[in-house]
């Protein structure tokens, strides 16, 4: 046989690669990577450092995501995984062209939506019509000259700047946020266009709203859909009552076993609430 | 009547990756990769079973997009010239092994690997594998399922019913065109359900799902058979939850069969250890090494830095005692489990399809010898598809399910995180604007008609599950976004000129021929709907 095998582990072989293909990567491309692996002070390193710096870097990216991947996550990643430069690629991802077009960064209209990522955090993306936003900024900036500043600050725990998220607990899902249980609120800036909302309940409904506080009254702008919480564990503990033959059932399960995070319900987190509108 | 059922369920899915424009093009690999370590090979073993004679039932979920892929020509002979240079490879690398039988030996077994999938491919099949599944779910062996149109992660469109109706309705449409029959069951993609979902599924005529254990066990009512019986949702569709342990078992490189140190290693591959003067031919054409399937070492122990050679006579022992030890846990489950529960129990197993060959090089084999020891063997279990079992078994318990899917955690943080959540104002954007344009032209032809079906398909293409998926596994990343901007911009091209009354019928012609999926698409099929209220109003709080 022709000895053309390079005898190493794969771990060592890849890394070996990366840096390969780091070392023809201009300056500017492995300083973006840096930035992307949020490397602590790039432009001190010469290159080889930073080449060692990035391919560790990379590397560790790699073990800790697939620290957390359960099975079915794990082979999918095999099969869209076949050659070393697509790890690298990440850096130039969101600067990709098609034939000079790129994404919309608005649709000029004011819309908020509310997507729930699992039982104890959602996504929330707005948008708010420009020329508003323009007016809302002017607003917002004669409003910061003004005295009704302070009491904002003091309404809100921090400095606000016009505009806010609101997060409504709803009785069931059809009903109005108006008749919300409970709502908390979330100061966000007028260049934020999305955010993570740690949900304080399971098992409940929430929506959301933005709102914009301006000198003399806090305007709704927009109102998302509603997303139900699932209770995020068994309806009953297994123990309450385990002779029942669904907990014997249950027992035989495995459930410690089942790769899903539980959840109850916990106190409420970021209570901090608006004047009645 | 048996102790109890096992339910085998396989989702095949690829997204749909057609570049005529190219004359190579890398991704399309995935597609290759796939039809030649587990397509074609589960398709040997179900030839193999039924030229012995051994009963079996497997079910098959191929996904639209794969469908549409395999019976595509323009990927047939792509495949077919992929599958010419690795005969060729083959040849090679039986002559550079020749001095050493370790490695020469598994270099044999590639020349009979590639040989027979070129045989298969071209004279069995006529190029379109789909053939040979086709031919095992008339014989009555195989179920086939189907899965949403582009594989959308559903619980992230659930505001927009209009687009669950679409990736459902469409799939099924294909189904029937491509197979000749409606299909019974459905494939979540993910497993990803959110309560009301079941809806459109109905609509559809379908009559079962699977579903996450969780979506069965913390739904909103506690099922009285856990997982081992499928329940009913309240519109009447049953749902079969995944079993933990034997899930674990099979899935699982840590704890479970795929890690044996016996077994083919998934990493090594001449594509990356030989030098690019031999195996440039063989990797993509600017010297990009990618993996070839020519892999010659063993998983070996992972405190071991070298890599031991693959012994496929070794695995093969290993594949027989792993399948004996797969039995003889179901058998001891399924006995406990028949002293609490009054009907036979079902263990419901579902695995990608991917994960038999292409990740677990001997999976095929595997599958095999458990189907071969259930036959031969007094095991008192016997193999079912979900559409046999809910003929025999009717009465199930209401529960309503909740939202779950298979994922990291069991929810959605895989498909919504930082590095992919900016795509969903963008594909909710097209949804609306889709809605729209059936709103503005309900009855369109000629023309004007070709353009909204395109619109259609790029926003189907858009919800593909695997464009988040690889944005967060950090490989591939640009291209996973150049395909989101491509279907938002083409499709943004359609709504643009239709608003202006400006066509560009080359533009189109152009399009149709790239995105040539759902060629009998009806773009209505995005009409407005009012099924908004019934999803909000479905989840039922514990009590």
């Amino acid at each position: 046989m022709r000895d053309l095998t390079v005898v190493i582990a794969f771990p060592t072989m890849r890394r070996n690669m990366i840096r390969e293909r780091l070392q023809e990567l201009t300056g500017e491309q492995l300083h973006r990577l840096a930035d992307r692996y949020e490397l602590d002070s790039p432009g001190e390193m010469t290159r080889d450092e930073l080449i060692e710096a990035v391919a560790e870097a990379i590397n560790e990216h790699r073990l800790e995501r697939e620290a957390g991947n359960d099975h079915p996550v794990a082979v999918q990643e095999k099969k869209y995984e076949f050659y070393i430069d697509a790890v690298l690629d990440g850096a130039e991802a969101r600067s990709v062209e098609v034939d000079d077009w790129d994404l919309p960064e608005q649709y000029n209209e004011t819309r908020i939506v509310l997507l729930l990522r699992d039982p104890s955090w959602a996504y929330v993306y707005w948008e708010i019509n420009e020329s508003y936003l323009s007016r809302l900024a002017e607003d917002c900036a004669s409003a910061d000259a003004d005295e009704s500043s302070e009491e904002e600050e003091q309404e809100f725990g921090i400095e606000f700047d016009g505009l806010a998220l609101r997060v409504h607990e709803l009785p069931h899902p059809d009903a109005e946020y108006s008749k919300a249980l409970y709502t908390f609120t979330i100061p966000v800036q007028l260049e934020d266009h999305s955010w993570y909302i740690n949900l304080p309940k399971v098992g409940t409904h929430y929506c959301t709203s933005i709102v914009a506080h301006t000198a003399d009254c806090v305007q709704t702008l927009a109102v998302s859909n509603v997303v139900s919480v699932p209770p995020g564990d068994l309806e009953s503990p297994i123990d309450e009552n385990p002779d029942a033959p669904a907990n014997r059932v249950l027992s035989l399960t495995n459930l410690d076993r089942m790769p899903v995070e539980t959840y109850s319900n916990r106190m409420p987190q970021r209570l901090i609430s608006l004047p009645d509108e | 009547m048996p102790n109890g059922y096992l339910l085998l369920v396989m989702h095949a899915h690829l997204p749909f990756v057609r570049h005529p424009e190219h004359h190579w093009f890398l991704e399309e690999n995935w597609l290759f990769e796939a039809i030649s370590e587990t397509y074609l090979p589960l398709l040997r073993v179900m030839e193999r079973l039924e030229t012995d004679g051994v009963p079996f039932r497997l079910s098959i979920s191929i996904s639209p997009t794969l469908s549409a892929m395999l019976r595509d020509e323009l990927l047939q002979q792509r495949y077919l010239r992929h599958l010419e240079l690795m005969c060729e490879l083959a040849d090679r690398e039986l002559e550079r092994t020749s001095d050493d039988e370790r490695f020469h030996k598994v270099a044999r077994m590639y020349k009979r690997l590639f040989a027979e999938n070129l045989s298969d491919f071209v004279e069995k099949y006529d190029h379109n594998v789909l053939k040979g599944f086709d031919y095992y779910s008339k014989r009555g062996k195989l179920e086939l399922l189907t899965t949403a149109a582009t594989h959308a992660y559903l619980p992230l469109y659930q505001q927009y019913p209009e687009a669950i109706k679409a990736q459902v309705q469409v799939a099924v449409d294909q189904h029937r065109k491509v197979f000749g029959k409606p299909p019974k069951g459905f494939w979540l993609p993910e497993c990803g359900y959110f309560p009301g979902l079941e809806e459109e599924l109905k609509d559809q005529g379908l009559r079962y799902f699977f579903s996450a254990s969780h979506g069965i066990l913390y739904g909103y009512t506690k099922p009285e058979n856990g997982v081992y019986k499928p329940t009913r949702c309240p519109n009447g569709l049953a749902v079969f939850g995944r079993d933990v342990d034997s899930a674990n078992a099979v899935w699982s490189s840590e704890e479970g069969y795929p890690g044996d140190p016996s077994y083919r290693d998934f990493y090594r591959d001449i594509g990356f250890d030989l030098p690019l003067d031999y195996i440039g031919d063989y990797i993509h054409e600017d010297g990009i090494r990618i993996h070839t399937g020519f892999k010659y070492h063993a998983i070996t122990d992972k405190s071991d830095p070298n890599k031991r050679p693959y012994d496929p006579d070794e695995a093969a022992r290993t594949v027989e005692a792993h399948a004996e030890n797969f039995i003889y846990n179901q058998k001891k489950q399924l006995k406990k489990l028949g002293k609490i529960m009054s009907e036979p129990p079902v263990i419901t197993g579902p695995f990608d399809a991917e994960l038999f060959g292409h990740w677990w090089f001997e999976g095929p084999q595997w599958i095999e010898s458990v189907i071969r020891k259930l036959h031969a063997e007094d095991t008192g279990i016997e193999m079912v598809t979900g559409a046999e079992y809910l003929k025999q078994y009717t009465e199930l318990q209401e529960v309503q399910p909740a939202f779950s899917s298979w994922g990291n955690k069991g929810y959605s943080e895989v498909w919504l995180d930082s590095s992919n959540d900016w795509i969903y104002r963008h594909l909710h954007k097209i949804v609306e604007r889709m809605i729209d344009l059936v709103d503005r032209f309900p009855n369109e032809s000629g023309l004007k008609r070709r353009f909204l079906e395109q619109a259609a398909r790029e926003v189907l293409l858009s919800q593909a599950s695997d464009w988040p998926f690889i944005m967060r596994a950090g490989t591939n990343v640009t291209y996973a976004v150049r395909r989101i901007k491509e279907h938002v911009k083409n499709f943004t091209t359609v709504y643009d000129s239709l608003s202006r009354g400006e066509v560009s019928t080359e533009w189109l012609t152009s399009v149709e021929r790239r995105h040539n999926i759902f060629p009998d698409i009806d773009y209505r099929v995005f009409a407005r709907n009012a099924r908004r209220h019934e999803y909000s109003s479905q989840p039922k709080h514990h009590t």
